[in-house]
Protein backbone atom coordinates (compact mmCIF):
# COMPACT_ATOMS: atom_id res chain seq x y z
CA UNK A 1 0.00 0.00 0.00
CA UNK A 2 2.55 2.44 0.93
CA UNK A 3 4.68 1.86 -2.14
CA UNK A 4 1.68 2.57 -4.05
CA UNK A 5 1.10 5.63 -2.54
CA UNK A 6 4.77 6.85 -3.54
CA UNK A 7 4.23 5.49 -6.80
CA UNK A 8 0.74 7.59 -7.25
CA UNK A 9 2.74 10.65 -5.82
CA UNK A 10 6.03 10.32 -8.14
CA UNK A 11 3.65 10.02 -10.78
CA UNK A 12 1.48 12.86 -10.11
CA UNK A 13 4.80 14.78 -9.60
CA UNK A 14 6.16 13.77 -12.93
CA UNK A 15 2.66 14.67 -14.68
CA UNK A 16 3.36 18.35 -13.44
CA UNK A 17 7.02 17.97 -14.08
CA UNK A 18 6.18 17.19 -17.80
CA UNK A 19 3.11 19.07 -18.98
CA UNK A 20 4.85 22.46 -19.28
CA UNK A 21 7.58 20.28 -21.25
CA UNK A 22 4.92 19.21 -23.42
CA UNK A 23 2.36 21.61 -24.09
CA UNK A 24 1.32 24.90 -22.85
CA UNK A 25 -1.97 24.25 -22.82
CA UNK A 26 -3.89 25.40 -20.08
CA UNK A 27 -5.15 22.47 -17.90
CA UNK A 28 -8.52 21.56 -16.42
CA UNK A 29 -7.05 22.59 -13.04
CA UNK A 30 -6.08 26.16 -13.67
CA UNK A 31 -8.71 28.73 -13.24
CA UNK A 32 -8.40 30.00 -16.69
CA UNK A 33 -9.59 27.02 -18.41
CA UNK A 34 -12.84 27.82 -19.63
CA UNK A 35 -14.33 24.64 -18.82
CA UNK A 36 -13.76 25.39 -15.03
CA UNK A 37 -16.90 26.65 -13.83
CA UNK A 38 -15.73 26.13 -10.11
CA UNK A 39 -15.99 28.76 -7.34
CA UNK A 40 -12.10 29.25 -7.49
CA UNK A 41 -12.10 30.11 -11.36
CA UNK A 42 -10.64 33.04 -12.29
CA UNK A 43 -12.51 36.33 -14.05
CA UNK A 44 -15.81 36.04 -11.33
CA UNK A 45 -17.48 39.19 -13.08
CA UNK A 46 -17.63 40.28 -16.44
CA UNK A 47 -16.01 43.51 -16.10
CA UNK A 48 -12.43 41.40 -16.78
CA UNK A 49 -14.03 41.37 -20.75
CA UNK A 50 -14.13 36.88 -19.81
CA UNK A 51 -17.27 35.93 -21.31
CA UNK A 52 -17.79 32.96 -19.42
CA UNK A 53 -19.14 34.10 -15.70
CA UNK A 54 -18.43 31.57 -13.74
CA UNK A 55 -19.20 30.38 -9.83
CA UNK A 56 -20.34 32.85 -7.64
CA UNK A 57 -18.79 32.52 -4.69
CA UNK A 58 -16.58 30.19 -2.56
CA UNK A 59 -18.76 29.96 -0.30
CA UNK A 60 -21.82 29.13 -2.13
CA UNK A 61 -24.39 29.01 0.30
CA UNK A 62 -26.77 26.20 -1.58
CA UNK A 63 -24.60 24.38 -4.25
CA UNK A 64 -21.30 24.30 -2.24
CA UNK A 65 -19.94 21.37 -4.72
CA UNK A 66 -19.51 24.52 -6.86
CA UNK A 67 -15.91 24.26 -5.85
CA UNK A 68 -15.32 20.80 -7.63
CA UNK A 69 -14.31 21.37 -11.29
CA UNK A 70 -14.70 18.18 -12.55
CA UNK A 71 -18.68 18.31 -11.46
CA UNK A 72 -19.56 20.01 -14.64
CA UNK A 73 -19.16 17.58 -17.08
CA UNK A 74 -18.53 14.14 -14.40
CA UNK A 75 -21.76 13.77 -12.70
CA UNK A 76 -20.80 12.50 -9.39
CA UNK A 77 -22.81 9.63 -7.85
CA UNK A 78 -25.60 10.81 -5.99
CA UNK A 79 -25.75 9.43 -2.43
CA UNK A 80 -28.70 10.33 -1.61
CA UNK A 81 -31.57 9.43 -4.23
CA UNK A 82 -35.21 10.48 -3.64
CA UNK A 83 -38.18 7.78 -4.04
CA UNK A 84 -40.77 9.36 -5.50
CA UNK A 85 -43.89 10.14 -3.92
CA UNK A 86 -46.54 7.84 -6.00
CA UNK A 87 -48.62 5.04 -4.94
CA UNK A 88 -46.56 2.52 -7.68
CA UNK A 89 -43.47 1.21 -7.87
CA UNK A 90 -40.91 2.67 -8.55
CA UNK A 91 -40.77 3.92 -12.17
CA UNK A 92 -37.77 2.26 -13.54
CA UNK A 93 -39.55 1.53 -16.76
CA UNK A 94 -40.83 5.08 -16.93
CA UNK A 95 -37.20 6.87 -16.49
CA UNK A 96 -33.69 6.72 -16.49
CA UNK A 97 -30.58 8.21 -14.85
CA UNK A 98 -28.09 6.71 -17.50
CA UNK A 99 -24.85 9.15 -16.88
CA UNK A 100 -23.11 5.82 -16.28
CA UNK A 101 -25.21 3.42 -18.19
CA UNK A 102 -26.86 2.70 -21.18
CA UNK A 103 -26.18 5.19 -24.19
CA UNK A 104 -23.96 7.48 -22.62
CA UNK A 105 -21.48 4.86 -21.51
CA UNK A 106 -18.44 5.83 -23.79
CA UNK A 107 -17.38 2.24 -24.34
CA UNK A 108 -19.51 -0.54 -24.75
CA UNK A 109 -22.55 0.45 -24.58
CA UNK A 110 -24.23 -1.57 -27.88
CA UNK A 111 -22.99 -3.26 -30.38
CA UNK A 112 -22.77 -2.02 -33.95
CA UNK A 113 -23.58 -4.42 -36.61
CA UNK A 114 -22.35 -3.76 -40.11
CA UNK A 115 -26.55 -3.04 -41.25
CA UNK A 116 -26.30 -0.42 -38.75
CA UNK A 117 -23.30 1.21 -40.29
CA UNK A 118 -25.28 2.81 -43.34
CA UNK A 119 -28.70 4.26 -41.56
CA UNK A 120 -27.02 5.45 -38.76
CA UNK A 121 -28.32 8.60 -38.95
CA UNK A 122 -31.55 8.11 -39.81
CA UNK A 123 -32.30 4.89 -37.90
CA UNK A 124 -34.99 4.88 -35.40
CA UNK A 125 -32.99 2.71 -32.89
CA UNK A 126 -29.42 4.12 -33.48
CA UNK A 127 -28.88 7.12 -31.13
CA UNK A 128 -27.34 10.51 -32.55
CA UNK A 129 -25.62 12.12 -30.92
CA UNK A 130 -23.74 9.24 -29.00
CA UNK A 131 -21.06 8.84 -26.24
CA UNK A 132 -18.78 11.48 -25.62
CA UNK A 133 -20.36 13.57 -27.88
CA UNK A 134 -24.08 13.57 -26.25
CA UNK A 135 -22.19 15.04 -23.09
CA UNK A 136 -20.95 17.87 -25.12
CA UNK A 137 -23.87 18.54 -26.87
CA UNK A 138 -26.00 18.54 -23.70
CA UNK A 139 -24.24 21.82 -22.54
CA UNK A 140 -23.10 23.37 -26.10
CA UNK A 141 -27.20 23.99 -26.75
CA UNK A 142 -26.32 27.69 -27.26
CA UNK A 143 -28.00 29.19 -24.32
CA UNK A 144 -25.96 26.97 -21.22
CA UNK A 145 -22.74 27.16 -23.35
CA UNK A 146 -21.61 28.67 -26.07
CA UNK A 147 -23.83 27.74 -30.03
CA UNK A 148 -20.63 28.92 -31.89
CA UNK A 149 -17.80 28.44 -33.52
CA UNK A 150 -14.93 30.65 -34.21
CA UNK A 151 -16.47 32.23 -37.58
CA UNK A 152 -19.63 32.82 -35.41
CA UNK A 153 -21.24 30.18 -37.60
CA UNK A 154 -24.62 28.78 -35.13
CA UNK A 155 -23.94 25.03 -34.74
CA UNK A 156 -26.64 24.64 -32.84
CA UNK A 157 -28.81 21.50 -33.22
CA UNK A 158 -31.29 23.33 -35.09
CA UNK A 159 -29.17 25.51 -37.21
CA UNK A 160 -31.22 26.86 -39.96
CA UNK A 161 -28.64 25.92 -42.54
CA UNK A 162 -29.61 22.84 -41.78
CA UNK A 163 -32.81 22.55 -42.78
CA UNK A 164 -34.57 22.03 -45.85
CA UNK A 165 -35.31 25.28 -48.02
CA UNK A 166 -39.03 23.26 -48.49
CA UNK A 167 -39.68 23.43 -44.83
CA UNK A 168 -38.94 19.31 -43.98
CA UNK A 169 -37.86 19.51 -40.85
CA UNK A 170 -35.52 16.69 -41.04
CA UNK A 171 -32.33 17.64 -40.39
CA UNK A 172 -29.48 17.40 -42.95
CA UNK A 173 -25.96 16.22 -42.08
CA UNK A 174 -24.38 18.70 -44.95
CA UNK A 175 -20.85 17.36 -45.63
CA UNK A 176 -20.03 20.22 -47.30
CA UNK A 177 -20.06 22.17 -44.21
CA UNK A 178 -19.96 20.26 -41.30
CA UNK A 179 -18.07 17.46 -39.60
CA UNK A 180 -20.16 14.24 -38.56
CA UNK A 181 -19.74 13.21 -35.30
CA UNK A 182 -20.92 10.09 -33.66
CA UNK A 183 -20.56 7.52 -36.40
CA UNK A 184 -18.62 4.32 -36.82
CA UNK A 185 -15.41 4.51 -38.61
CA UNK A 186 -14.02 0.82 -38.76
CA UNK A 187 -12.25 -0.84 -41.80
CA UNK A 188 -15.78 -1.93 -42.81
CA UNK A 189 -16.78 1.55 -42.87
CA UNK A 190 -13.15 2.59 -44.50
CA UNK A 191 -13.60 -0.55 -46.91
CA UNK A 192 -17.50 0.95 -47.89
CA UNK A 193 -16.28 4.06 -48.88
CA UNK A 194 -13.50 3.17 -50.70
CA UNK A 195 -15.37 1.45 -53.15
CA UNK A 196 -16.74 4.59 -53.97
CA UNK A 197 -13.88 6.86 -52.98
CA UNK A 198 -10.90 5.23 -53.46
CA UNK A 199 -7.55 6.87 -52.08
CA UNK A 200 -9.28 9.05 -50.37
CA UNK A 201 -9.34 7.90 -46.41
CA UNK A 202 -7.89 6.11 -44.17
CA UNK A 203 -8.03 5.21 -40.60
CA UNK A 204 -6.77 7.11 -37.80
CA UNK A 205 -3.10 6.65 -36.84
CA UNK A 206 -2.22 8.92 -34.32
CA UNK A 207 -2.40 8.90 -30.60
CA UNK A 208 -3.82 12.04 -30.56
CA UNK A 209 -7.05 10.92 -32.69
CA UNK A 210 -8.70 8.55 -30.95
CA UNK A 211 -11.72 7.21 -31.85
CA UNK A 212 -13.73 5.82 -28.91
CA UNK A 213 -14.62 2.39 -27.77
CA UNK A 214 -16.74 1.54 -30.41
CA UNK A 215 -14.97 3.10 -33.28
CA UNK A 216 -17.03 5.97 -33.48
CA UNK A 217 -15.44 9.37 -34.06
CA UNK A 218 -17.08 11.72 -31.60
CA UNK A 219 -15.94 15.51 -30.49
CA UNK A 220 -13.31 13.93 -28.29
CA UNK A 221 -11.32 12.84 -31.53
CA UNK A 222 -10.24 16.02 -32.03
CA UNK A 223 -10.80 17.70 -28.90
CA UNK A 224 -9.60 17.26 -25.42
CA UNK A 225 -12.29 19.64 -23.40
CA UNK A 226 -9.41 19.30 -20.00
CA UNK A 227 -6.79 21.20 -21.86
CA UNK A 228 -7.61 24.44 -23.07
CA UNK A 229 -5.55 25.52 -26.24
CA UNK A 230 -6.81 28.78 -27.55
CA UNK A 231 -3.82 30.89 -26.67
CA UNK A 232 -1.44 28.38 -28.31
CA UNK A 233 -0.54 29.55 -32.03
CA UNK A 234 -3.07 27.22 -34.21
CA UNK A 235 -5.49 29.63 -31.51
CA UNK A 236 -8.08 25.92 -31.56
CA UNK A 237 -10.10 25.61 -29.16
CA UNK A 238 -9.32 22.46 -26.71
CA UNK A 239 -7.68 20.71 -29.22
CA UNK A 240 -5.97 17.35 -28.82
CA UNK A 241 -3.23 17.24 -31.32
CA UNK A 242 -1.03 19.87 -29.09
CA UNK A 243 2.66 19.27 -29.18
CA UNK A 244 4.03 22.47 -29.20
CA UNK A 245 6.44 21.57 -31.64
CA UNK A 246 4.54 21.26 -34.50
CA UNK A 247 3.09 24.24 -36.33
CA UNK A 248 0.65 21.95 -38.59
CA UNK A 249 -0.94 20.93 -35.67
CA UNK A 250 -4.62 21.21 -37.18
CA UNK A 251 -3.95 20.34 -40.96
CA UNK A 252 -2.16 16.55 -39.36
CA UNK A 253 -5.41 15.76 -37.72
CA UNK A 254 -7.19 16.54 -40.47
CA UNK A 255 -4.90 14.43 -42.83
CA UNK A 256 -4.96 11.45 -40.51
CA UNK A 257 -8.27 10.89 -41.42
CA UNK A 258 -8.20 12.70 -45.19
CA UNK A 259 -5.30 11.38 -47.22
CA UNK A 260 -3.13 14.54 -47.51
CA UNK A 261 -3.18 14.10 -51.42
CA UNK A 262 -6.35 16.63 -51.09
CA UNK A 263 -8.03 14.52 -53.90
CA UNK A 264 -10.73 13.98 -51.10
CA UNK A 265 -13.77 16.52 -50.05
CA UNK A 266 -12.36 19.68 -48.34
CA UNK A 267 -12.02 19.45 -44.90
CA UNK A 268 -14.77 21.64 -43.36
CA UNK A 269 -13.70 23.81 -40.27
CA UNK A 270 -17.42 24.62 -38.93
CA UNK A 271 -19.58 22.07 -36.63
CA UNK A 272 -22.91 22.38 -38.03
CA UNK A 273 -24.41 19.23 -36.41
CA UNK B 1 -35.83 29.70 -36.62
CA UNK B 2 -39.32 29.88 -35.54
CA UNK B 3 -42.30 27.37 -36.08
CA UNK B 4 -46.09 28.07 -35.85
CA UNK B 5 -48.01 24.93 -35.01
CA UNK B 6 -51.91 25.61 -35.65
CA UNK B 7 -53.07 22.78 -34.10
CA UNK B 8 -57.28 23.77 -35.40
CA UNK B 9 -56.75 24.52 -38.76
CA UNK B 10 -53.55 21.73 -39.28
CA UNK B 11 -51.48 24.37 -40.55
CA UNK B 12 -47.44 24.99 -39.71
CA UNK B 13 -45.56 27.91 -41.03
CA UNK B 14 -42.10 29.36 -39.71
CA UNK B 15 -40.24 32.37 -40.04
CA UNK B 16 -36.47 33.54 -39.75
CA UNK B 17 -36.36 36.56 -40.40
CA UNK B 18 -36.94 39.40 -38.18
CA UNK B 19 -36.78 42.46 -39.05
CA UNK B 20 -33.51 43.34 -40.53
CA UNK B 21 -32.22 40.43 -38.67
CA UNK B 22 -32.04 36.70 -39.04
CA UNK B 23 -32.60 34.48 -36.29
CA UNK B 24 -29.12 32.85 -35.42
CA UNK B 25 -30.04 30.78 -31.74
CA UNK B 26 -33.81 31.46 -31.12
CA UNK B 27 -33.49 30.46 -27.24
CA UNK B 28 -36.55 31.18 -25.95
CA UNK B 29 -40.20 32.05 -27.28
CA UNK B 30 -43.13 33.13 -25.10
CA UNK B 31 -46.77 34.63 -25.67
CA UNK B 32 -48.80 37.23 -24.17
CA UNK B 33 -52.49 36.04 -25.36
CA UNK B 34 -53.86 39.36 -23.98
CA UNK B 35 -51.52 41.80 -26.32
CA UNK B 36 -51.11 38.48 -28.52
CA UNK B 37 -47.41 39.77 -28.97
CA UNK B 38 -44.79 36.86 -29.59
CA UNK B 39 -41.57 37.44 -27.74
CA UNK B 40 -38.45 35.88 -29.11
CA UNK B 41 -34.79 35.18 -27.32
CA UNK B 42 -31.90 35.00 -29.33
CA UNK B 43 -29.14 33.90 -27.49
CA UNK B 44 -26.51 34.97 -30.27
CA UNK B 45 -28.03 37.91 -31.02
CA UNK B 46 -28.70 38.85 -27.94
CA UNK B 47 -31.71 40.34 -28.32
CA UNK B 48 -35.27 39.66 -27.44
CA UNK B 49 -37.71 40.36 -30.04
CA UNK B 50 -41.53 41.56 -29.81
CA UNK B 51 -43.40 39.98 -32.31
CA UNK B 52 -47.47 40.90 -33.47
CA UNK B 53 -49.82 37.87 -34.52
CA UNK B 54 -48.44 37.82 -38.00
CA UNK B 55 -45.35 37.68 -37.32
CA UNK B 56 -44.05 41.12 -38.36
CA UNK B 57 -41.65 42.91 -35.75
CA UNK B 58 -42.96 45.48 -33.14
CA UNK B 59 -39.65 46.17 -31.51
CA UNK B 60 -36.87 45.46 -28.96
CA UNK B 61 -36.72 45.05 -25.48
CA UNK B 62 -33.37 45.05 -23.68
CA UNK B 63 -31.79 46.51 -20.84
CA UNK B 64 -30.06 49.71 -20.92
CA UNK B 65 -26.75 47.61 -21.06
CA UNK B 66 -28.08 44.80 -23.10
CA UNK B 67 -28.40 41.39 -22.87
CA UNK B 68 -25.25 39.15 -22.81
CA UNK B 69 -27.22 35.55 -23.75
CA UNK B 70 -30.56 35.90 -23.45
CA UNK B 71 -32.51 32.64 -22.97
CA UNK B 72 -35.75 31.63 -21.17
CA UNK B 73 -38.64 33.71 -21.03
CA UNK B 74 -41.74 33.71 -19.63
CA UNK B 75 -44.90 36.27 -19.06
CA UNK B 76 -46.80 36.82 -15.97
CA UNK B 77 -50.55 37.23 -15.70
CA UNK B 78 -50.15 41.20 -15.71
CA UNK B 79 -48.00 40.91 -18.84
CA UNK B 80 -45.19 40.91 -17.60
CA UNK B 81 -42.33 39.73 -19.46
CA UNK B 82 -39.00 37.51 -17.66
CA UNK B 83 -35.90 37.07 -19.10
CA UNK B 84 -33.23 34.89 -18.05
CA UNK B 85 -30.13 36.15 -19.21
CA UNK B 86 -27.55 33.16 -18.93
CA UNK B 87 -24.20 35.18 -18.56
CA UNK B 88 -25.87 37.70 -17.10
CA UNK B 89 -26.53 35.92 -14.25
CA UNK B 90 -30.11 37.79 -13.39
CA UNK B 91 -33.80 37.54 -14.48
CA UNK B 92 -35.13 40.97 -16.11
CA UNK B 93 -38.24 41.46 -16.02
CA UNK B 94 -40.43 43.78 -18.26
CA UNK B 95 -43.40 45.47 -17.75
CA UNK B 96 -46.02 45.31 -20.95
CA UNK B 97 -44.88 48.18 -22.32
CA UNK B 98 -40.99 46.91 -22.07
CA UNK B 99 -39.58 48.89 -19.89
CA UNK B 100 -37.16 47.13 -17.27
CA UNK B 101 -38.98 47.31 -13.92
CA UNK B 102 -36.99 44.78 -11.69
CA UNK B 103 -33.63 42.64 -11.93
CA UNK B 104 -33.74 39.57 -9.97
CA UNK B 105 -30.34 37.64 -8.83
CA UNK B 106 -30.17 34.48 -6.56
CA UNK B 107 -31.26 34.69 -3.33
CA UNK B 108 -29.28 31.25 -2.46
CA UNK B 109 -25.80 32.28 -3.62
CA UNK B 110 -23.72 34.98 -1.31
CA UNK B 111 -22.95 37.56 -4.27
CA UNK B 112 -26.86 37.41 -5.24
CA UNK B 113 -25.80 35.93 -8.62
CA UNK B 114 -27.30 33.10 -10.95
CA UNK B 115 -24.72 30.89 -11.99
CA UNK B 116 -26.23 30.31 -15.17
CA UNK B 117 -30.14 30.89 -15.33
CA UNK B 118 -30.86 29.41 -18.35
CA UNK B 119 -34.88 28.82 -18.06
CA UNK B 120 -37.60 30.59 -16.07
CA UNK B 121 -41.09 29.84 -15.11
CA UNK B 122 -43.83 30.70 -12.97
CA UNK B 123 -45.73 28.91 -10.82
CA UNK B 124 -49.43 29.23 -9.76
CA UNK B 125 -48.75 31.86 -7.19
CA UNK B 126 -46.21 33.74 -9.54
CA UNK B 127 -43.60 31.90 -8.01
CA UNK B 128 -40.29 32.67 -9.91
CA UNK B 129 -38.51 29.38 -11.37
CA UNK B 130 -34.91 29.74 -12.24
CA UNK B 131 -32.82 26.54 -14.08
CA UNK B 132 -29.64 27.73 -12.49
CA UNK B 133 -27.69 25.26 -15.18
CA UNK B 134 -24.62 25.20 -13.82
CA UNK B 135 -25.09 24.86 -10.02
CA UNK B 136 -27.53 22.06 -11.59
CA UNK B 137 -30.44 22.98 -9.60
CA UNK B 138 -33.98 25.13 -9.65
CA UNK B 139 -33.90 28.19 -7.34
CA UNK B 140 -37.69 29.13 -6.55
CA UNK B 141 -38.95 32.68 -5.19
CA UNK B 142 -41.93 34.16 -4.08
CA UNK B 143 -43.89 36.88 -5.71
CA UNK B 144 -41.92 39.36 -3.37
CA UNK B 145 -38.21 37.80 -4.27
CA UNK B 146 -38.10 35.36 -0.79
CA UNK B 147 -36.05 32.40 -1.53
CA UNK B 148 -38.95 29.27 -1.22
CA UNK B 149 -35.92 26.59 -1.58
CA UNK B 150 -34.18 25.08 -4.69
CA UNK B 151 -34.52 21.49 -6.21
CA UNK B 152 -32.87 18.94 -6.81
CA UNK B 153 -28.79 18.59 -6.67
CA UNK B 154 -25.87 17.19 -8.92
CA UNK B 155 -26.39 13.73 -8.97
CA UNK B 156 -27.33 10.38 -10.87
CA UNK B 157 -30.01 9.41 -9.10
CA UNK B 158 -33.41 10.41 -8.60
CA UNK B 159 -34.25 14.35 -7.32
CA UNK B 160 -30.62 15.11 -8.83
CA UNK B 161 -29.83 16.55 -12.15
CA UNK B 162 -27.10 16.63 -14.77
CA UNK B 163 -27.85 18.74 -17.54
CA UNK B 164 -31.35 20.48 -16.02
CA UNK B 165 -32.59 22.20 -18.86
CA UNK B 166 -36.35 22.84 -19.34
CA UNK B 167 -38.79 23.83 -16.66
CA UNK B 168 -42.63 24.33 -16.46
CA UNK B 169 -45.42 23.98 -13.69
CA UNK B 170 -48.92 23.06 -14.09
CA UNK B 171 -52.31 23.97 -12.45
CA UNK B 172 -51.93 21.70 -9.57
CA UNK B 173 -48.04 23.72 -8.87
CA UNK B 174 -46.23 20.32 -9.98
CA UNK B 175 -42.76 21.57 -11.20
CA UNK B 176 -41.64 19.75 -14.67
CA UNK B 177 -37.53 19.43 -15.39
CA UNK B 178 -35.99 17.79 -18.73
CA UNK B 179 -32.98 16.85 -18.44
CA UNK B 180 -30.64 16.25 -21.08
CA UNK B 181 -27.99 13.40 -19.84
CA UNK B 182 -31.17 11.79 -18.13
CA UNK B 183 -33.30 11.89 -21.40
CA UNK B 184 -35.80 12.54 -18.44
CA UNK B 185 -38.65 14.94 -16.98
CA UNK B 186 -38.78 14.72 -13.23
CA UNK B 187 -42.05 16.62 -11.50
CA UNK B 188 -41.60 18.02 -7.88
CA UNK B 189 -43.57 19.53 -5.95
CA UNK B 190 -42.78 23.27 -5.23
CA UNK B 191 -41.01 22.16 -1.74
CA UNK B 192 -38.73 19.65 -4.23
CA UNK B 193 -40.04 16.84 -2.93
CA UNK B 194 -39.95 14.59 -5.96
CA UNK B 195 -43.32 13.23 -7.35
CA UNK B 196 -42.72 10.80 -10.68
CA UNK B 197 -40.45 10.87 -13.11
CA UNK B 198 -40.59 9.46 -16.71
CA UNK B 199 -38.30 9.11 -19.89
CA UNK B 200 -35.57 7.55 -20.98
CA UNK B 201 -33.54 7.38 -23.96
CA UNK B 202 -34.27 6.47 -27.40
CA UNK B 203 -36.53 8.18 -29.97
CA UNK B 204 -39.85 6.18 -29.22
CA UNK B 205 -43.08 7.73 -27.69
CA UNK B 206 -42.48 9.03 -24.42
CA UNK B 207 -38.51 8.79 -24.58
CA UNK B 208 -36.14 11.60 -25.67
CA UNK B 209 -32.84 12.31 -26.99
CA UNK B 210 -31.61 15.66 -25.46
CA UNK B 211 -35.12 17.13 -24.13
CA UNK B 212 -34.82 21.12 -24.02
CA UNK B 213 -37.38 23.40 -23.76
CA UNK B 214 -40.34 22.64 -21.66
CA UNK B 215 -44.06 24.53 -21.74
CA UNK B 216 -47.47 23.60 -20.39
CA UNK B 217 -50.70 25.25 -21.41
CA UNK B 218 -54.15 25.96 -19.96
CA UNK B 219 -55.15 22.37 -20.49
CA UNK B 220 -51.96 21.10 -18.86
CA UNK B 221 -50.69 19.59 -21.60
CA UNK B 222 -46.97 19.49 -21.33
CA UNK B 223 -45.11 20.33 -24.56
CA UNK B 224 -41.42 18.97 -24.54
CA UNK B 225 -38.93 19.85 -27.34
CA UNK B 226 -37.31 16.71 -27.62
CA UNK B 227 -34.45 18.51 -29.74
CA UNK B 228 -32.03 15.11 -31.35
CA UNK B 229 -35.60 14.01 -32.16
CA UNK B 230 -36.28 17.04 -34.33
CA UNK B 231 -39.53 16.72 -32.32
CA UNK B 232 -42.24 18.01 -29.84
CA UNK B 233 -43.69 15.69 -28.27
CA UNK B 234 -46.88 16.49 -25.86
CA UNK B 235 -48.37 14.93 -22.78
CA UNK B 236 -51.59 15.76 -20.28
CA UNK B 237 -51.64 15.97 -16.67
CA UNK B 238 -54.93 14.57 -15.95
CA UNK B 239 -56.38 15.41 -11.82
CA UNK B 240 -57.00 12.40 -10.38
CA UNK B 241 -61.15 13.05 -10.10
CA UNK B 242 -62.13 12.56 -6.26
CA UNK B 243 -63.84 9.74 -5.52
CA UNK B 244 -66.93 8.88 -6.31
CA UNK B 245 -68.94 8.94 -2.67
CA UNK B 246 -69.91 5.32 -1.42
CA UNK B 247 -73.74 5.01 -0.97
CA UNK B 248 -75.71 2.53 0.37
Amino acid sequence: MKSSVHFNALALWLVFCLAPLTSAAIPLSNSNNQHNFSSGAANLNLTTGNPHPHADSPDNLVSPGTSEICIFCHTPHGAAPQSSLWNRRDPDSMGSFPVYGGQLVIKGSFNVTNATLHSQYNSATFPYPNGASKLCLSCHDGVTAIGTVLDGTAFNMLNASNINAMGDPRLVINLAASHPISFVYDSQVLSDISQVKPLQYQLPTMVDVPLDGQQRMQCTTCHDPHEDTRSEPHGLPFWRHNTNAVVSEFEDVCNDCHLADKTGPPVPVLHNM
Amino acid sequence: MVFRFDLSRERIDYFRQVGEDELQSPSGVAFDPRTERLYVADAQLGKVFVLGKKGELLGEIAPPEGFQRPGGLVVDDAGGLYVADALGGEICVFDAAGHLQRRIGSRSTSDGRFQRPTQVALGPRNELLVVDALRFLIEIQDASGRLLGVVGQVGDVPGSFARPRGVAVDSAGHVYVADAAFDNIQIFDLTGQLLLYWGGSGSAHGQFNLPAGLFIDDADRVYVADSYNHRVEVFAYFEQPPAPALGR
